[in-house]
């Protein structure tokens, strides 16, 4: 809450929030998947109350789905909210998405940069939010939890789409918040590499 | 010039992500070389009250979630 209401005041232009328990499987009256409050949905409903800011789209690209975050905003057509995950649907509005996330191939994070930009690209640009936050997590990396193969080249690549994305559609602001990711390692090497790129101009 | 603000609390590092323990036991000091850039700066995350989480959650969750054993 804290990060988005400072990039709402204009203190800052771009935010990264570190967690303490996850965020997306926490829905209106159901939590787990070890998160306990749905963090994004908490800050959008806050940033509307307190600064008037409607429209909010989210990349979620964590290993799993988001289902909480889904259950808190799927009806809301001021949300959009598209999740690359183990899924495929699309609502009939066009705001509530979700894309399977391509497993193995030569080039792993190629691949999945390529799903994720074609997931959200168009979308964000057509949608054209206030406000763009990003859903990150590290476990998808190689031997985290849900590995699908990738390595940091994936998540320093997903940070510079997120910041073109933030740029063209919401005037460069930027919520990245934390999400899955198991190992000290992976989390000391990513994370300071992805806050660096939020930087970029 | 664009400005980035880094929002952290200590006891994430003592007790974070609840299934894996300690993977942010290097932070904030993994920082230190980012934040000699006057790009970024580190915040102190503030606790956030109920009446936020009641922004969007049933009241039910609240006492649901303090009594999860993890």
């Amino acid at each position: 809450m804290a990060a988005a209401e400072k990039i709402a005041t204009g203190e800052i232009d771009r935010a990264f929030a570190f967690i303490g328990a996850g965020g997306h499987h926490a829905g209106r009256d159901f939590f787990g998947g070890y998160c306990c409050f749905n963090d994004v949905a908490i800050a959008i409903a806050h940033l509307r109350r307190a600064h008037g800011v409607r429209r909010f789209a989210i990349l979620d690209t964590d290993a799993h789905h988001g289902d909480g975050t889904r259950d808190i905003v799927q009806e809301d057509p001021e949300v959009l909210h598209v999740c690359i995950c183990g899924m495929r649907y699309e609502s009939p509005d066009g705001t509530k998405v979700d894309v399977p996330a391509p497993w193995g191939g030569r080039d792993p994070d190629e691949a999945y940069l390529e799903t994720a930009q074609s997931a959200f690209a168009a979308r964000i640009r057509a949608f054209r939010p206030e406000c763009t936050v990003w859903y990150f997590g590290f476990d998808g990396h190689q031997g985290d939890y849900g590995d699908m193969g990738l390595s940091l080249r994936a998540f320093v690549g997903l940070a510079d789409f997120m910041v073109t994305a933030a740029r063209e559609a919401s005037g460069g602001k930027l919520l990245t918040v934390l999400g899955g990711g198991s190992r000290t390692d992976l989390a000391t090497r990513i994370i300071p590499q992805v806050i660096a790129r939020l930087a970029q101009e | 010039m664009v400005r980035v603000g880094i929002f952290y609390h200590e006891s994430f590092s003592r007790k974070s992500y609840l299934t894996v323990g300690r993977r942010l036991a290097e932070f904030p000091a993994a920082l230190d070389d980012l934040l000699t850039d006057d790009r970024f700066r580190l915040y102190r995350s503030p606790e956030a009250g109920d009446d936020l989480i009641l922004l969007v959650h049933a009241p039910t969750l609240i006492p649901d979630v303090e009594a999860d054993p993890l």
